[in-house]
């Protein structure tokens, strides 16, 4: 707290006598994904994804820096740079830090005051306000953007598509597959096939609870990018409009808020069939794969669909919304 | 090493030129699913059943379908089949198989029908249409047994009744081939020693087969 007060001294110092001051300008509305060099990435692809999200991070990053800066510059609080910067953020890997410094943002602009008016009709204290909100939804971004990245780069989106494909053939192929235990009626017997068939059951419930789940999980993880898009430029857009004492940009909350909320998109299908000439094969009678191996397939299937669906990225796309609530009043 | 089509090309004859790698690879999701790995390990097994003792041909996994001269497709909806040989190279479009399965192959019968299309993918063709063997059918009866099973009569002809190149090693005919159809009893009238009674279902590479494979691709 003492560092605190200091820095608002200062602050106040330096501003001593002022009523009304140059305030720096808004910074320019930033760039936006548009303009980031995905060449050679075919679009729509995973890759293409990721690209895009790592490009918004990176111009985040920038709108973050000068946030921090500007509020730096206006409160005279350097040593919040470092809580502000993404580094220290990254490591942290939580808002905590910011929650600790409302206080300190609070004795700030109360030692500004609301006397010292900008130009643009804000005063020091507002402007202050305005940039922290920036630099925290900036922040809030980044951090759900990196775990996305990570998923992206472990190649998540793949396997999510090809373990929700496992899990739908193996319950067809589970509930149809014969029990490798011959039904002869010896007590034995048909205590192992009575044991078969349970745990046959049980996987099939597992898988069937965990497919939904993990189609919401695909679904979230690839229109990840997009929504985080369209909802950081509103934030960026917002905070702008914010120190240019304008309106809201009303639309662009309302595309941000929409794209959190685009349909599920299904795992890709299989490529189309052919014509071509045939040499077929005759007289083949007997059943598919063994039970006992489609129900290891079906526990594996059900191990990795539980290590996707932990990444939980429904709730980050969810968490974009509150990115965005934090560059708003 | 050979890269363009005519570098695997053997003339009047659908058998890749001896010495080649073929190149295969599979249709699948990327990464593959769980069913997909095991068609994989499946084909795999059934590979090395042929080309033990090794011969003069190679086949070789690839994940660069744009390397590949057979792709390879599981999909239980479609028909099962196969390019012979060198037919293959006549499938120019990436996404197109040269090979179809219609059931998975880790299974008993999948992994009969997986040796069964590798010797469509080596060259060979039908044991029971083969022309050294020159089997006499009842047709109407075999006819009826193969609609039985959905099949047209053009598919029926072309892959029970029309004649192709036989074997040029071992036997005339190879009942215990894996390239030939099982049939029930009452449908050859040739060889009559035959006559009357029934081709099981060959459970492997007879040693027939064997014969053939170095016939046609010794060890360089």
């Amino acid at each position: 707290m003492r560092g605190i007060l200091t820095s608002v001294s200062v602050s106040i110092g330096l501003l001593a006598g002022c009523t009304t001051l140059d305030g720096p300008p808004p910074p320019p509305v930033a760039q936006t994904t548009n303009d980031c060099d995905t060449d050679g990435v075919t679009v729509g692809t995973d890759d293409w994804r990721a690209a895009r999200l790592d490009c918004d991070m990176s111009t985040i990053a920038a709108r973050s820096a000068v946030y921090r800066q500007r509020y730096v510059e206006i409160t005279g609080e350097r040593s919040l740079l470092d809580r502000f910067s993404l580094a220290s953020a990254f490591s942290l890997a939580g808002f905590g830090l910011f929650g600790a410094h409302e206080d300190n943002l609070r004795a700030a602009t109360l030692g500004l005051g609301g006397s010292t008016v900008m130009r643009n009709g804000l005063n020091q204290a507002e402007q202050a306000t305005i940039y922290y909100a920036g630099a925290r939804s900036m922040n809030c971004y980044t951090l759900e953007a990196m775990a996305v990245l990570d998923g992206f780069n472990a190649g998540d989106s793949a396997g999510m598509a090809s373990t929700y494909s496992s899990l739908a053939e193996l319950v067809v192929l589970a509930e149809y597959a014969t029990p490798g235990t011959p039904d002869t009626g010896t007590a034995n017997e048909t205590a192992a096939r009575a044991a078969e068939l349970a745990r046959r059951d049980a996987l099939i419930a597992r898988a069937n609870e965990l497919r939904p789940e993990l189609l919401s999980a695909y679904s979230a993880l690839r229109r990840f990018p997009n929504s985080m898009s369209v909802s950081w430029q509103a934030a960026d857009g917002h905070i702008h409009d914010r120190l240019a004492a304008q309106a809201p940009d009303i639309a662009a909350l309302i595309a941000a808020a929409r794209a959190l909320d685009t349909p599920e998109t299904p795992p890709p299908s299989a490529p189309s069939d052919d014509k071509g000439e045939t040499e077929g094969e005759a007289g083949l009678t007997d059943g598919g794969p063994p039970l006992a191996t489609i129900l290891t397939g079906l526990a594996s299937g059900i191990s990795a669909a539980e290590r996707y669906i932990a990444a939980d990225y429904p709730a980050r796309v969810t968490r974009l919304g509150e990115c965005l609530a934090m560059a708003t009043p | 090493m050979a890269s363009k089509p005519a570098d695997f090309l053997r003339p009047g004859s659908r058998k890749w030129r001896n010495g080649v790698t073929v190149r295969y690879g599979f249709l699948m999701q990327n990464p593959p699913t769980w069913m997909e790995r095991q068609d994989i390990e499946a084909f795999a097994a059934a590979l090395s059943e042929w080309l033990q003792p090794p011969c003069g041909l190679h086949l070789e996994h690839t994940t660069r379908l744009s390397d590949a001269q057979v792709r390879v497709r599981v999909k239980l909806t479609a028909p099962l089949r196969s390019r012979v040989g060198t037919e293959a190279l006549e499938v120019t479009e990436l996404g197109k198989p040269t090979v179809t399965f219609n059931r998975h192959l880790n299974s008993k019968a999948g992994r009969l029908m997986a040796l069964h299309e590798i010797g469509h993918i080596l060259g060979f063709h039908h044991e029971h249409q083969s022309r050294r063997a020159a089997l006499g059918w009842k047709e109407p009866a075999t006819t009826a047994h193969f609609r039985a099973m959905g099949w047209s009569d053009a598919v029926i002809r072309k892959n029970v009744f029309a004649p192709r190149d036989g074997r040029i090693s071992g036997p005339d005919w190879d009942p215990a081939s894996i390239m030939h159809y099982p049939l029930p009893a009452g449908l050859l009238t040739k060889p009559e020693s035959w006559a009357g009674k029934a081709i099981p279902q060959a459970n492997g590479i007879s040693a027939a087969d064997h014969q053939e494979v170095l016939a046609w691709y010794p060890p360089l």
